[in-house]
């Protein structure tokens, strides 16, 4: 009985071999092929050699990150001080308080300025973002004649200091925008304008995509603009991070054009952090608000900070993914 | 469901380099054709070409009847697949067979059918949620395959597709294609270096060298009737085998004496179609022979008389089971020598080891001859030309028993041992003074090959169409002299494809508004059609005002009329001679300074008018001389 059972079930397997189609066939060629390839192992030597290496990066990159960490741990500690003055005597405050944060909220117009320059460093981040990544693309996938010439011409204009074209840029804003040049609009346009001329990391970037990508896309029917946004920005998200957080640190960070282009203004309610907390620092008033200002300081780092522990994965493979070809 | 058609394709990259040159061909409706040739020769670029991702230099592109020249990829109606699979990483299999149907936003319904249909045909279904990371290299190349399917293209174009794959499985996917074509019944173009690729899976096949197209034709008439050298040493493993070597002809015997000591002798019947001016035993040829077509002596072989012996010493032997095969050399002195190196593909049951002299047998039917510096073959499947040792006396050209009255147009001096060659073309049949016996006929490809018995002398006549005439029939032949050469004497054929030297330039409209555009011959000027223009300028844009051109013009398209003052879009120029051929008279015309020849019945020194149909007109460019029209 059971033999006849087995001989039903093997004629059964055989039965499904030959149902096997031609695909599935190759699909098994296949995976035998594979199991078939040796696999890499790793020398001893090697592994003794990038334990060393490791250990020594490590120490020194320890070393380090503590000499740089000491002036930012040294802010934190004294926004906590309660005693007054800019000069203390020791590392660590010898009485904590609260009460500089309490003041930043209350007595000043720090918040204010916080909205300021959020609103603009969001805006032209966006603006910046769009305008860098279009710019690349087109500078790594189309051929033109102006291409190269405008290539180079954008590099060596990178190489100037944005701040030299300073009163250049006050009097064409007067001109575009003659009522209210000393405005937050300004400002964003300021940022935004110049943007394009960090192209090259996110050309780098582009360049390392396939072009059979785009040409494949172009077969199938897709527009340049939609083979950009459907194929080439969803497989470009470290490049797309990088860019966005680069463009958001230069405003939000920017004192000089604020203080040339607000020069003057009467209502400081318009000013962003970095131009209202500079005030701070005059000699007038070091005294009363330097613990103020440290705490001012954290708070101004904290959301970058957070925002780049967060997003450091990508923004590695960013900076990176341009020089390496994956 | 579609033919393509690809006239004097060119491809040159900016630097001057020449990628593509000169790419003519007819892609019928569902034709399996095979670009093959090594990396560099030019395939891709082509493929590109008509896939619409890389500009045509020159030249004319038409899928359907329609020149897509400047068509977008997406409105040629062709899917691609590419090497590296090209498959959208982000998306998963059935987003990326989807995708381009949503670019054309077809419903979400219609999408699905046409993917799962698609699926199903790769037998890729289960995979469907999968994204490409996550497939093998065969069924990545099947996502692939799927896309192209989903879009039902009239045009399928492969550009290397199974080059990623392990070589077994290269096999089996190549039959999956093979009958993928069957299925879908579409016109397929694929590219590939791999030979074996090629013979197995095309219905025809182009094979290129250096952006050249060497031949093409199917894959039996490649392997079987090579055109050159490339093609012979290209197609078939192992490599066929080459013998520098000279050929001379005694009587009605035919001997091959080949560099590395060994002599082949035939009659002269075996190896008629080689032009009889190689057989001088001082023009230096390549004998080729394929390992199919040599075997080892065996007391039992039959030999009728179409095999000829040879000795060979062993070097290598290499059992593969199904056959033999022996590496020798035709000097027993020097068995490692490259000269004389010979492989034969033996019977597995052949017992030979190294070192011994082996007496083999080499095929006096398919063995191939080239000309050593051209590389061409001599042994044609249609021979080019007939040449005939003829003598010339009185105005009258005589061989074997014919006699023929030569035309006015050709004096010359008499003599009693004239070579005369004319092309095979240039024998016609049914009427005329000579008398021929048809002694074999040979079909091919659309054309009929005569083999005609004059005395003792065997000639070929060239016909297009089938056969209007049967083995042993007496036939009626005349000799279409315009064609025929006399070297010896200083006759030469008749050129009627007239070259002229020109320029391309505009002229400002007298409203100042716009250009008139004008090709120039002298001091003609001829109005090129709007069609004209669009190629000259897509070619070579502003470049063309300064580029030395060259019109090249059939004499048959030329009309000629007596001159009148004004006539515009003709060449004015001075009748110098008339060729009176019996059959037709044509003039030889000075026009400015440039010699034309027309068909022409009138007299000498006059002034005519020859029109210029501009259609008609080749225009080629001087400096990298590619045609651009």
């Amino acid at each position: 009985m059971s033999t006849n059972k087995q001989l039903e079930r093997q004629k059964a397997a055989s039965q499904e071999a030959k149902e096997l189609t031609n695909w599935q066939k190759i699909d098994k060629m296949e995976a035998e092929l594979e199991r078939g390839k040796p696999k890499k192992k790793r020398r001893g030597g090697m592994r003794f050699r990038r334990i060393f290496g490791d250990t020594v990066g490590q120490i020194v990159l320890t070393v380090l990150s503590i000499l740089w960490i000491i002036p930012l741990f040294y802010l934190l500690v004294q926004s906590f001080r309660k005693e007054p003055g800019a000069w203390s005597p020791t590392f660590f405050p010898q009485e904590w308080t609260l009460d500089n944060y309490k003041r930043l909220f209350t007595e000043t117009k720090f918040l204010q300025w916080y909205g300021n320059t959020l609103l603009i460093a969001v805006c032209s981040c966006i603006i910046t973002a769009i305008f860098v990544l279009s710019v690349a693309y087109v500078f790594s996938r189309m051929k033109f004649k102006a291409r190269k010439p405008m290539m180079n011409v954008m590099l060596v204009l990178g190489m100037f200091p944005g701040f030299m074209s300073m009163s250049a840029v006050y009097f064409l804003l007067k001109i575009l925008l003659p009522d209210n040049y000393q405005s937050h609009l300004s400002l964003i346009i300021v940022y935004s304008a110049g943007a394009a001329l960090s192209y090259y990391i996110a050309k780098g970037f582009f360049d390392t995509v396939p072009k059979s990508l785009d040409e494949a896309a172009r077969i199938d029917g897709a527009s340049r603009f939609r083979t950009f946004y459907k194929i080439i920005l969803p497989l470009s998200k470290s490049i797309i991070i990088y860019t966005i957080l680069t463009s958001f640190i230069s405003p939000w960070c920017d004192y000089i054009f604020v203080s040339y282009i607000m020069a003057g203004v009467p209502d400081t309610g318009m000013y962003t952090v970095s131009l209202g907390m500079y005030k701070w620092l005059e000699r007038e008033m070091i005294q009363q608000y330097f613990t103020t200002f440290c705490a001012a300081a954290v708070i101004v780092a904290t959301p970058i900070t957070g925002l780049f522990m967060w997003l450091q994965k990508y923004y590695v493979e960013g900076v990176t993914g341009g020089a390496v070809k994956g | 469901m579609a033919s393509l058609s690809l006239k004097h394709i060119f491809k040159v990259y900016d630097g001057g380099v020449k990628a593509v040159n000169d790419f003519c061909m007819d892609i019928d409706d569902k034709e399996f054709i095979v670009f093959v040739g090594p990396s560099g020769c030019g395939k891709s670029t082509t493929l590109r070409m008509i896939a619409g991702l890389e500009e045509i230099t020159a030249g004319e592109l038409r899928i359907d009847n329609e020149i897509v020249n400047d068509f977008e990829p997406k409105d040629r109606n062709i899917a691609m697949v590419f090497q590296n699979y090209a498959l959208y990483p982000h998306m998963s299999v059935y987003e990326n067979m989807a995708f381009s149907l949503r670019t054309i936003h077809m419903p979400n319904d219609q999408i699905h059918e046409k993917v799962m249909e698609a699926a199903e045909i790769l037998g890729i279904t289960e995979y469907l949620e999968r994204k490409p990371k996550a497939l093998s290299g065969g069924q990545r190349q099947r996502v692939a395959l799927g896309r192209a399917i989903v879009r039902q293209p009239k045009v399928f174009l492969l550009d290397e597709p199974l080059s990623n794959l392990d070589a077994k499985l290269r096999a089996a996917m190549r039959a999956e294609i093979s009958r993928l074509h069957e299925k879908l019944g579409t016109t397929f173009i694929y590219v590939t270096h791999d030979q074996v690729e090629a013979m197995t899976m095309g219905s025809r096949i182009v094979v290129m060298k250096d952006g050249f197209v060497q031949q093409i034709d199917t894959p039996i008439n490649l392997y079987k009737y090579p055109d050159n050298m490339f093609v012979a040493g290209f197609i078939g493993t192992p490599q066929m085998n080459f013998f520098d070597g000279t050929v001379t002809k005694t009587g009605d015997d035919v001997r091959f004496s080949l560099d590395c000591g060994t002599n082949i002798e035939m009659k002269y019947v075996q190896a008629d179609k080689i032009p009889v001016k190689y057989m001088d035993g001082a023009h230096r040829i390549v004998f080729g022979i394929r390992p199919d077509d040599v075997r080892v002596y065996n007391k039992n072989n039959y030999n009728d008389g179409s095999w000829a012996p040879a000795k060979a010493v062993v070097s290598v032997v290499e059992v593969l089971g199904g056959e033999t095969l022996i590496y020798a050399n035709l000097n027993p002195e020097t068995p490692d020598a490259q000269s004389g190196a010979i492989i034969i593909k033996a019977d597995p049951d052949t017992e030979v080891r190294r070192g011994d002299v082996i007496d083999i047998e080499i095929s006096r039917r398919k063995f191939h001859v080239f000309d050593k510096d051209t590389e061409k073959s001599i042994r044609r499947r249609i021979p080019e030309v007939n040449v005939i040792r003829a003598s010339v006396a009185g105005g009258v050209l005589g061989f074997a028993d014919q006699r023929f009255a030569l035309p006015a147009a050709v004096s010359c001096a008499d003599s009693t041992d004239a070579e005369i060659s004319m092309p095979v073309g240039a024998l016609t049949l049914g009427e005329g003074n000579g008398r021929a016996r048809v002694q074999w006929i040979e079909a091919i490809g659309g054309k009929t090959l005569y083999f005609l018995t004059v005395g003792e002398l065997t000639l070929f006549s060239l016909e297009e169409g089938s056969a209007r005439f049967a083995v042993g029939d007496e036939v009626a032949f005349d000799i279409d002299f315009t064609q025929m050469a006399i070297e010896s004497l200083g006759v030469a054929p008749l050129n009627l494809t007239n070259t002229l030297d020109g320029t391309f330039s505009k002229v400002k409209d007298e409203s100042r508004k716009f250009y008139h555009f004008y090709m120039n011959v002298g001091e003609a000027r001829l109005v090129p059609t709007d069609s004209i223009c669009e190629k000259v300028f897509a070619c070579k844009g502003n470049k063309i005002f300064h580029t030395p051109l060259e019109y090249v013009v059939e004499a048959k398209d030329l009309r000629v009329a007596p001159h009148t003052e004004g006539a515009e879009n003709v060449l004015v120029g001075k009748v110098l001679e008339v060729l009176d051929y019996g059959r037709a008279k044509y003039a030889v015309i000075d026009a400015y300074g440039q010699r034309l020849i027309v068909a022409y019945d009138g007299s000498v020194g006059e002034t005519v008018d020859v029109t210029v149909p501009v259609e008609a007109v080749t225009i080629k460019d001087k400096t990298i001389d590619i045609i651009i029209v």
